[in-house]
């Protein structure tokens, strides 16, 4: 559970799971691969788990699970679901390399 | 809060009163306490404002914390709206009613399977902290819709429904009736849950009704049809059975209030009965307004708050019109007595006039009312739903205690006596017609009395006559079989006028004559009686000459016998007598 760290320490990723549900439990799977698709193994995103922090699921508006939020100093990118759909995942790993 | 049933046969469940005027009494006690219910509708069809409307009953009146889940409004405009209808939604913290806003976030991007977990996680944790007992799912079908096919969205449904039912939480969920083409069909949500209520909204003729009726309601009766339902000032009032008591006649409902017209008081046996309904029909212009406007200043001069709504026309106009015949409206007016509702049909749907007339009751605390005329109601758009409304007023209004004196109109070419448009006068516990008599070129105001319970009223048609010094009735008169009125009655009036009086001079002339003759005669006997009275004296004078002559010549005699024999006992005797 360290920080996201890429080249740019202003960048922060995070996964918002909800304990060992199936979608969560893929969502994990998913983004692991695509890090390493992307060549990003340095990378360890804040793997949060909505059921032993319920007070981060409000205060971070996190209401559907799974969820990835890449939050930059001028944005927040938020992908919904288990990330099965690679293509939005692969725009945001690729900003992520380029930043 | 929890109401243990008794009588539906349910043991679980109790009731969760939605405090919502109207509804808990069409569910027979409010939602069912614990469960899951459904609420759809269309859009604009009042799904949020009932779902707000009773979390905040739940945290005035019951103390009960409650959270509400919105997926498609922002919670802040929620609030706001709800802050108009005055519930205090303001004054409420957040331990006693607390705000989710689920909205998905505009920026995001779906990327695959997700579900609802996040915010079953949130909710976990404010419904521990705040010891929440009620819970509200507003627009549920928006984030449904977000799902890939119906088979997750039945998945999640069921998982929340698991839930609420673990939590022991009385839910409320809004949904969307119809999703869009396109969506997922939520329909097997009615499934799932305990208690389903629908709300609709159909606009006829630019006259919008709205509705509400109870589909299921699991293991309990309830009221299966549709009630009409407004939005109204103060939150949702749903047109419930109202509490039908049996009618117990207090003394008061004994008592005769006059009709501001005398004679029509000793038609109807003294007047019209304190907290009856009275009708009155007639085609226009037959002065159905005017006979209002006399019981209204009849009650007034007796000092009671008095509701005239007027339909047709305006407060001014009323006053004027009815000046006209002599009611001084403007005198009761001035003394706040008389309050002129003056209310434009085509403005609102049946059941919104119904709610301005009773709210304006209640503050006025009005103990006589008029609707003038009640078939206004019945404008196109209006039609299928006045005849509830006009029942329901009534009712409503007996049922305080107020005397009710609706008019309504009824066309040339229906059959009065069929009954009125809106089938009140099965309602009204009087009934008086109105007609115009059309014979030899004119008309004229006829009034009958065709129905009045528990009264042995006239059944004679009288004429209506108004004039500047007010209204009076005058009796008919039948001819072949024909009621005559106006110039005929008059013209017959004329006749049996002369008539008298004709009979009136040979009376006259009959009896000087026989006063003559008695004179006459009178002189006769006195003449005869004198003449009697001479003949009498001369008789009399005659026996007194004869009795002294014959006393003389006895007493001649005795003096001769005692001359002639002194000792005798005949001259004792004599003497003896």
């Amino acid at each position: 559970m360290t920080k996201a760290t890429a080249g740019n320490k202003n960048l922060r990723l995070t996964l918002y799971v909800a304990g060992q549900s199936l979608n969560s439990s893929r969502a994990r799977a998913n983004l692991n691969q695509a890090l390493e698709r992307h060549g990003h193994e340095q990378i360890q995103p804040e793997i949060v788990d909505i059921y032993e922090h319920r007070e981060r699921t409000l205060q971070d508006k996190v209401l559907l699970t799974p969820m990835l939020v890449l939050n930059t100093p001028s944005d927040r990118h938020t992908l919904v679901g288990d990330l099965s759909i690679t293509e939005p995942l692969d725009l945001l790993l690729e900003y992520l390399g380029a930043s | 809060m929890l109401e243990t049933r008794t009588k539906c046969g349910d043991p679980i469940a109790g009731r969760f009163r939605t405090g919502i005027a109207g509804f808990d009494e069409l569910s027979r006690g409010g939602l069912p306490s614990g469960r899951t219910s459904l609420l759809s509708g269309g859009p604009g069809c009042g799904k949020t404002v009932f779902a707000i409307q009773t979390l905040a009953h739940a945290v005035r009146e019951h103390n009960e914390p409650g959270i509400f889940v919105t997926f498609e409004e922002s919670a802040n405009r929620i609030r706001k709206n709800a802050e108009s209808f005055g519930w205090g939604i303001c004054e409420f913290d957040d331990d006693a009613l607390f705000f989710v806003d689920a909205q998905p976030p505009q920026e995001w991007v779906q990327a695959g399977k997700f579900d609802l977990e996040g915010l079953l996680a949130a909710l976990d944790a404010r419904v521990e902290q705040m010891g929440a007992s009620c819970i509200v799912f507003d627009a549920l079908d928006i984030v449904l819709d977000l799902l890939d096919n119906p088979a997750e969205a039945r998945a999640q449904v069921h998982r929340l429904n698991a839930w609420l039912m673990q939590r022991n939480l009385t839910a409320l969920i809004t949904h969307k009736a119809r999703s869009s083409a396109g969506h997922i069909p939520l329909d097997f949500m009615e499934f799932a849950v305990d208690c389903s209520v629908h709300l609709d909204k159909i606009v006829v003729n630019n006259v919008s009704h709205r509705s509400v009726q109870i589909h299921k309601m699991r293991g309990c009766s309830f009221d299966e049809n549709p009630a009409s339902m407004v939005i109204a000032a103060d939150g949702i009032r749903v047109a419930g059975p109202y509490n039908r008591q049996p009618p117990e006649l207090a003394s008061e409902h004994i008592e005769r209030l006059g009709t501001g017209i005398e004679r029509l008081d000793h038609m109807l046996g003294g007047g019209y009965f304190r907290g009856s309904g009275v009708l009155i029909t007639g085609s226009p212009g037959t002065a159905k307004t005017t006979l209002a406007g006399a019981f209204i200043e009849a009650a007034c001069q007796r000092n009671e708050s008095s509701l005239f709504v007027s339909f047709d026309s305006r407060e001014d106009e009323l006053v004027r019109n009815l000046d006209s015949v002599g009611i001084d409206l403007r005198t009761q007016i001035d003394r706040g007595l008389l309050t002129v509702m003056a209310v434009r049909a085509h403005e609102g749907s049946s059941e919104t006039h119904l709610l301005a007339i009773q709210s304006a009751m209640t503050s006025l605390n009005t103990r006589n009312l008029v609707v003038d005329p009640i078939s206004a109601l019945v404008r196109p758009g209006n039609a299928p739903y006045a005849h509830g409304a006009a029942e329901r007023l009534v009712d409503w209004a007996k049922s305080r205690g107020a005397t009710v004196l609706i008019t309504s109109l009824i066309v040339k070419d229906k059959t009065a006596m069929e009954g009125t448009p809106l089938q009140i006068s099965t309602m009204a516990d009087s009934w008086l017609h109105l007609d115009f008599a059309e014979h030899s070129g004119e008309r004229n105001r006829g009034i009958s009395v065709l129905k009045s319970r528990g009264t042995g009223h006239s059944n004679q048609v009288r004429e209506l006559i108004l004039s500047d010094d007010g209204i009076g009735l005058a009796d008919v008169f039948t001819a072949d079989g024909e009621v005559l009125m106006g110039a005929m009655r008059y013209q017959k009036e004329r006749a049996r006028q002369a008539e008298l009086e004709k009979r009136a001079v040979e009376t006259r002339t009959r009896q000087r004559q026989v006063e003559a003759e008695l004179r006459n005669l009178e002189a006769s006997r006195n003449a005869v009686d004198a003449e009697l009275e001479a003949l009498r004296l001369e008789r009399d004078s005659i026996e007194a000459t004869k009795e002294h002559e014959d006393h003389i010549d006895s007493t001649t005699r005795a003096g001769i016998g005692s001359i002639r024999d002194k000792d005798s006992g005949a001259g004792r005797d004599t003497d003896d007598d």
